[in-house]
């Protein structure tokens, strides 16, 4: 950079410096830090418009104000407002997802113990046009009652699917359960 | 609350935990805040301080005595300052935390010397030259009444694109603009300043005075930042 151009920055420089207000003290002090996180966690619609003047003038005033907005922003130290309602309410699906599993894991359970598999009731023999109830095949007549039906299978192969959901469920819907800030 | 509406309210109750006449309400709070604060301080400079300090200091900041409350035994309880709810209660102590550390460190500098934005050499060549003191005054007033003449958005823009170098989106996200239409208000704001300087100083502007002014802007915001990252970091390693 020349001369000229540095005389220019010079210039340049000062009337920035005068535009931006006297040196003394810093705004730095007085800023409120909820509207500056709010700002920095991109959660600018919770901002009304006075606010949002406020914190642009102060960061253009001073910049140490905009030193603090600018590393909180670069850092992502300022958890996301939008990801921490997200988060919430994830939580929140979580363990209604979790509830649900549990509630229908236990009917079923109950529906099991009540109707163990294969205690349906036997088909009614097979009515023969002579009056007679001999079956062809006695055997298959006999134990055909005590065999598990399709409906047997479904109900047990739901009832391990919802038991495995409920205890996939458990450790991120219930982790921190008793941290307010997990409070769905 | 007013018009605030409260996004933390599980929060808010905690921090309004101190004005409650509680026993262990601060420890309440200090065992809620101080582990993820200090997780997300160690990603900040924090110039001489350490995380564990700053996460103290910041409660004692905020913790202040409530003139409105009243007690029998003539010892008034604490509230949290300002607190309303509309941020978690972590971010609201990270940025008193952050806020310590710059405003301590701004303190610190301010007795330790006077900051000049201008060079020494340049002050040498214009001194004693009337003509060229009297353009040095005319073309910085029209700067300084062009740049005021922005509006709070367009010199918050600048501030953080030129001044703290941070990405023209992200500037961009916190004033409303989309990624795209941050350079566009950039044009739209150096067109403006060209305008308001061809009246003091004609053929003043260009895209080498252009390149300048960004460097002035950096030399006047971003060299006191420079300066304190590089006294931070000194700190820090001691």
């Amino acid at each position: 950079m020349n001369h000229a151009s540095m005389n220019h920055a010079s210039i340049l420089g000062r009337a920035l410096r005068d535009a931006a207000g006297p040196r003394e003290g810093s705004r730095i002090d007085s800023i409120d830090p909820e509207l500056i996180a709010l700002l920095t966690s991109g959660d600018l619609e919770s901002l009304s418009e006075a606010e949002r003047l406020s914190i642009w003038e102060a960061a253009a005033e001073d910049p140490h104000v905009a030193a603090l907005i600018a590393d909180l922003a670069a850092s992502g130290a300022v958890v996301r407002a939008p990801a921490a309602e997200a988060r919430r309410t994830s939580r929140a699906g979580l363990r209604l997802a979790l509830a649900a599993c549990g509630l229908m894991a236990v009917g079923l359970l109950a529906w099991r113990i009540v109707e163990p598999p294969g205690s349906a009731a036997a088909p009614a023999p097979i009515e023969f046009m002579d009056g007679g109830a001999t079956p062809e095949h006695p055997v298959d007549a006999a134990t055909s009652g005590s065999r598990w039906s399709g409906l047997d299978i479904a109900r047990d192969a739901a009832l391990l699917a919802l038991l495995a959901a409920t205890a996939l469920l458990a450790w991120p819907a219930l982790r921190d359960f008793d941290r307010p800030a997990n409070r769905a | 609350m007013g018009d605030d509406r409260p996004l933390h309210l599980e929060d808010l109750f905690l921090g309004g935990a101190g004005g409650w006449r509680r026993d262990g309400a601060w420890d309440a709070i200090h065992r809620e805040v101080a582990g993820p604060l200090e997780v997300r301080l160690r990603r900040q400079a924090c110039g001489t301080h350490s995380p564990e300090d700053l996460v103290g200091e910041s409660i004692t900041a905020l913790m202040v005595d409530d003139p409105d409350a009243e007690s029998d035994d003539k010892v008034r309880p604490a509230k949290l300052v300002r607190y309303r709810g509309r941020t978690s209660l972590v971010n609201y102590f990270l940025v008193v935390a952050k806020r310590i550390a710059i405003g301590s460190h701004r303190r610190r500098r301010e007795q330790a010397a006077d900051m000049d934005v201008l060079d020494p050499a340049d002050r040498h060549a214009d001194a004693g030259d009337p003509d060229r003191e009297r353009q040095f005054d005319r073309l910085s007033d029209a700067i300084r009444e062009a740049y005021r003449s922005l509006t709070a958005r367009q010199r918050f823009l600048l501030a953080m694109i030129h001044g703290q170098g941070m990405p023209k989106a992200q500037a961009g996200e916190m004033v409303g603009l989309p990624p795209w239409g941050v350079s566009r208000e950039l044009d739209r704001i150096h067109d403006r300043m060209r305008f308001a300087l061809e009246g003091a100083a004609p053929d003043s502007w260009g895209d080498p005075a252009r390149e300048v002014w960004e460097t002035a802007w950096r030399r006047c915001f971003g060299e006191e930042q420079a300066a304190d990252a590089a006294t931070q970091r000194d700190g820090g390693e001691r």
